[in-house]
């Protein structure tokens, strides 16, 4: 029984993170990738409207571009950017975050979010 | 007869004489008992003895004729025609159902003017007075207003000779008809007359009592709105009369709204009418806290304020003065005082000739001097309380440090004002002076302490202290026996000096570390004593945290000083260091390491910090929320490393790194720290002393598109 249970919580915990692949669109001499970001641990978590937590300093995203490539890859408004290409994204100022999204050298970003509505939903089930 | 023979023209004289006297008297504020209206009229009795005692040879005869002749007199001076020469006519004037009399009073004033001429050379009244007094009495109540009238009148001239005036005391029915009248006529003639005829009988003690009983109070209140400035001046004279000597007199003058139909009296000009006025509101208002915000509520503040701005008269000017410090001590009152120019108004009478004007206007002043923080215009009495700090008076020297030390509280523009005129030189001499008088020594401390950090001249007050040969004075203060609050205004104050780097010798060779820290563990160890009680330790009002708090925080500037560090780490006081670091108190945990951080630049020191096993807390303290703990906490940390290996370095680095990006990009400039991603080693330039007040976080989330991206 424990050992179902200890399973069912490992798939939930994986469950609980998403894995977003952005491919950067070419525009002209700019690479976009359609979507905005706040937070950051030098910034007023208090004023996170996405956050659950309100001292998480964490990087959220606060707007997706209709029909970019970031929501073309399923990213969505209220995502906490938890990695991005392997780089750790929980402990880093904004300046940082916006940095790593945006090597020159990249064509794709490869983003791991920590959504909400699947916090919800595993929570729901479990009830 | 006698009579006859005077001569009119000189009793007409007399009585135009007496007329003029009507508005010479004092105000009587002192005293209205000593004032006596009396002279004049003894003067006419002595003339008058003079000539008819040599008359008469046998002295009880002569009373009994002198009566007679007196009753014969009056009556021909007043009913005329019924005269007979030698006729004995004692009777008929006391008949009360006599309309004769009446109709004869109402005889032309010519007639009347007679009747009192002579009245007034009468030498003894008072049989006269008390066989009239009965008539007087029912004539005031009388239908008709003239029949008032004139009977007013005529008891008005009885009040002015002692022996008549007895009577008409001793008679409450005669003065509660004088107060019903006063208070039911419209003729505004008669109200002048009973109100001076109350204020004639409020010399006396008995009369005072006898208007008191019988509700002259309400009455002289209401004659407080008369558009009559004679009614008026009689009615504040008398209340005043009645306030000062008589009991219960406050309490029915407060029932009757004395309060609120006296404070709108202030706008009146004659000086001396204000005097009284103002004298009958302190009255009132001393030690009774209502009748303080009834004042106030009718605008007694700005009154009393524009009467200290416009007048000279000194003895206005004290009485003020007194009801201003009276209202100084009420908190609803002061505010309003200050705002209404107040300050600015007592400090124009610091410099007079008249002494208690002056230690009013001082008393008044240190009482609202911490309302007033936020007041400008206030730079010629900054100037003139620093000229008087070279007064040897105990009282003024208080006044004048106890109203500096708030003035220049939290405000950089009083606290440059007054060190650029000499304010730091004054106040050393007044601390000089001051010797063991706690109530002249803390607040002259305080200011100094004031002047000594935030504001643009703050190293020129520092370095003036030294000049003026303070430090040692200073140094002094800390040493046995303690007046804590001296000592915690001293130790603030020395913190300060420590910041200009020339006064770290000087406050070395005072002998101010000893003291710090001798007193630094007696205060620990206060704290620690009670520490299981949830009590906080309080001694002559200062809790022991707040002198730890101090004298760490002196230590940790003294310790900026390379040879003051080695003095303090000397005198074992690592350990105790150390042991604040788990303060419950936030600021004691920011000293502490900021003094800790000072003395880890010295090997042997960072050495015993480590052995004290420092790093534990201070690893907690990295994270914590303030700034300036978790900078000190780093630096500590960074300084006591420097010997270990590396794996141990590198994980203080991952600690310090995290910690550090915690903090804003604006604090992080205050830490000069260069940082190395790819080795991980921060490498400390140096640290510049944080705010002394809390910053709160930068309220900003900013967001940003990742969008724009030039391809090269």
């Amino acid at each position: 029984m424990s050992s179902f249970l200890s399973q069912l919580h490992f798939q939930l915990s994986c469950a609980l993170q998403q894995r977003i692949e952005i491919c950067k669109l070419r525009q002209g001499e700019h690479l976009i990738l359609g979507f905005s970001i706040g937070g950051g641990i030098d910034q007023d978590p208090g004023q996170n409207p996405f956050s659950e937590d309100k001292s998480d300093k964490g990087i959220y995203v606060t707007r997706v571009t209709p029909g970019g490539p970031a929501e073309v890859a399923g990213l969505m408004m209220g995502d906490k950017v938890m990695q991005v290409n392997g780089w750790d994204m929980t402990m880093v100022t904004h300046d940082q975050a916006r940095k790593r999204l945006t090597k020159k050298n990249e064509d794709i970003v490869r983003l791991l979010v920590t959504r909400k509505s699947l916090e919800q939903a595993v929570r729901h089930s479990m009830m | 007869m006698m009579s006859m023979q005077m001569n009119e023209a000189e009793g007409s004289v007399k009585v135009a004489e007496w007329q003029q006297t009507y508005y010479a008297h004092d105000s009587g504020i002192q005293s209205g008992a000593t004032t006596m209206r009396d002279d004049e009229g003894t003067e006419y009795s002595a003339k008058k003895y003079a000539v008819t005692t040599t008359l008469v040879e046998n002295p009880t005869e002569m009373e009994a004729q002198y009566t007679l002749t007196r009753a014969q007199r009056v009556r021909a001076a007043m009913f005329p025609e019924t005269l007979v020469e030698g006729e004995a006519v004692l009777s008929t004037q006391t008949d009360p159902g006599q309309q004769t009399n009446v109709q004869r009073l109402a005889e032309p004033s010519q007639l009347l003017k007679t009747a009192i001429v002579h009245l007034i050379n009468y030498q003894d009244d008072a049989e006269l007075a008390t066989r009239a007094v009965p008539e007087l009495t029912k004539l005031l109540a009388d239908d008709d207003a003239v029949v008032v009238n004139k009977a007013a009148m005529i008891v008005n001239q009885l009040t002015r000779k002692e022996a008549s005036r007895r009577v008409l005391m001793q008679s409450p029915q005669m003065v509660a008809a004088v107060v019903r009248a006063m208070q039911n006529t419209g003729d505004m003639e008669t109200a002048r007359c009973a109100a001076s005829i109350l204020h004639s009988l409020s010399h006396q003690r008995e009369g005072l009592l006898a208007i008191f009983k019988s509700g002259g109070i309400p009455a002289l209140v209401r004659m407080l709105s008369s558009p009559m400035e004679s009614v008026l001046f009689y009615a504040i004279t008398t209340l005043h009369n009645l306030l000062l000597h008589q009991e219960g007199a406050k309490m029915a003058v407060r029932l009757a709204d004395g309060l609120q139909r006296m404070v709108p009296l202030l706008k009146k000009s004659n000086p001396k009418f204000l005097a009284i006025t103002t004298d009958c509101l302190q009255l009132l208002s001393y030690g009774n806290q209502e009748s303080k915000l009834i004042i106030l509520a009718n605008g007694g503040p700005e009154g009393l304020v524009f009467i200290m701005r416009n007048y000279n008269y000194e003895k206005l000017l004290w009485t003020t003065s007194r009801v201003l410090k009276v209202l100084s001590v009420c908190p609803s009152n002061k505010p309003a005082i200050v705002e209404a120019g107040g300050m600015q108004a007592l400090g124009q009478h610091l410099t007079g000739s008249s002494q208690r004007l002056t230690q009013n206007c001082l008393w008044t002043l240190r009482n609202l001097s911490d309302a007033a923080t936020k007041q400008e215009g206030l730079d010629g009495l900054l100037q003139v309380l620093v000229g008087q700090l070279g007064s040897d008076d105990v009282n003024m020297l208080t006044c004048a440090t106890g109203i500096l030390s708030n003035l220049t509280c939290n405000n950089s523009r009083n606290k440059t004002l007054v060190t650029q005129c000499g304010g730091v030189e004054a106040l050393i001499h007044a601390v000089l002076r001051a010797g063991e008088k706690e109530d002249v020594a803390e607040p002259a401390v305080c200011a100094l302490r004031h002047l000594t950090s935030r504001h643009q001249d703050a190293e020129l007050a520092q370095n003036a202290v030294r000049l003026h040969y303070g430090i040692p004075a200073i140094v002094k203060l800390l040493g046995q026996p303690h007046y804590w609050p001296v000592v915690k205004a001293t130790v603030g104050l020395i913190r300060n000096l420590a910041l200009c780097p020339v006064n770290q010798a000087p406050l070395r060779d005072a002998g101010a570390i000893p003291r710090l820290v001798n007193l630094l563990l007696k205060a620990h160890q206060d704290t620690q004593r009670h520490a299981s009680s949830s009590q906080q330790t309080y001694q002559d009002g200062v809790r022991m945290e707040e002198i730890v708090e101090g004298c760490t925080g002196a230590l940790h500037i003294l310790a900026r000083d390379p040879v003051n560090r080695g003095e303090i780490a000397s005198m074992q006081t690592i350990p105790l260091f150390v042991q604040l670091l788990y303060s419950y108190v936030e600021n004691v945990k920011r000293v502490s390491a900021g003094v800790l951080c000072e003395l880890a630049l010295d090997k042997q020191s960072a050495e015993m910090i480590d052995a004290e096993g420092a790093s534990a807390p201070l690893m907690e303290l990295l994270h914590s929320n303030n700034e300036g703990i978790a900078t000190y906490a780093a630096a500590v940390l960074f300084r006591i490393s420097e010997d270990k290996s590396s794996d141990y370095r590198k994980r203080v680095s991952v600690e310090l790194t995290h910690s550090l990006f915690k903090h804003d990009p604006a604090a992080w400039e205050m830490v000069m720290f260069e940082h190395d991603f790819k080795t991980g080693i921060p490498n400390a330039l140096s640290i510049s002393e944080p705010h002394t007040s809390p910053q709160a976080p930068k309220a900003h989330w900013i967001i940003t598109t990742i969008e724009a991206h030039r391809l090269d």
